[in-house]
């Protein structure tokens, strides 16, 4: 099962499982961000190699057009060990979830 | 423990499911699942990508041995390709030489402990392996 909702302020709220199966649910709202925004985590517990291509693909184009780009909050445990391993703390601002 | 999965992407959640069981019977640490949901969707997914016009079944099969577990995938009409050797991208780069995609094998690779590929004519198999300690 997976979400996604674009909340106040523009706020992505990423929730359940994002896998290969979602690509169009999830490029539809990030192609459509324009500006930097807040991409809440709280409640994602899974994300496959898709959805961090789109995060990069997402933070390379904000970032050319805006100078901004994509700030990761309440990342789960399992989540920043794969952005950990990914290099992802040295292109995004990431604040991980504390429970 | 073994499995034919269509090749689709709306498989996967039926893929999960089964990886689901197999954990619980085997009475696999937490720890492990999600590399091991990881894994599986990268190897499956590519199987899918680079062979959407066929429609032979992925053969997906899970093991354990003592602390070693073991995930296949066969595919039955592929084209050759060692998906062992895909090339690495950097991840010490700022976001402007960052390259979107390419990330999923490379991370399985850091995820599990051994990675093997065989090809015999139309056919491959994906081997990966992690260590339960």
């Amino acid at each position: 099962m997976f979400d996604i909702k674009v909340a106040e302020q523009g706020r992505v709220v990423l929730a359940g499982r994002l896998d290969a199966s979602q690509e169009a649910r999830v490029n539809a709202v990030f192609d459509g961000l324009q500006s930097p925004c807040v991409i809440d985590m709280k409640d994602l517990e899974y994300i496959s190699s898709l959805g961090l291509g789109i995060l990069v693909r997402t933070q390379k184009r904000l970032k050319a057009r805006t100078g901004g780009g994509l700030r990761l909050v309440n990342v789960n445990r399992h989540i920043n060990e794969l952005f950990r391993l990914a290099g992802f703390h040295q292109i995004f601002e990431i604040e991980a979830h504390t429970p | 423990m073994q499995k034919r999965f269509p090749r689709a992407f709306d498989a996967l959640a039926d893929v999960f499911r089964f990886a689901d069981d197999f954990l619980a019977v085997e009475q696999v640490d937490p720890r492990h699942h999600y590399a091991v949901h990881f894994a599986l969707e990268e190897v499956f997914t590519n199987l899918v990508k680079y062979n959407p016009g066929s429609r032979q079944e992925i053969l997906v099969g899970l093991d354990r041995a003592s602390d070693r577990l073991l995930i296949t995938l066969t595919d039955f009409d592929a084209t050759p390709y060692d998906m062992t050797r895909a090339p690495e991208r950097r991840t010490d780069v700022s976001i402007e030489e960052r390259q979107p995609g390419g990330l999923g094998l490379q991370l399985t690779r850091r995820l599990m402990d051994d990675m093997d590929y065989e090809s015999n004519g139309r056919q491959s198999r994906i081997t990966l392996t992690r260590m339960l300690r």
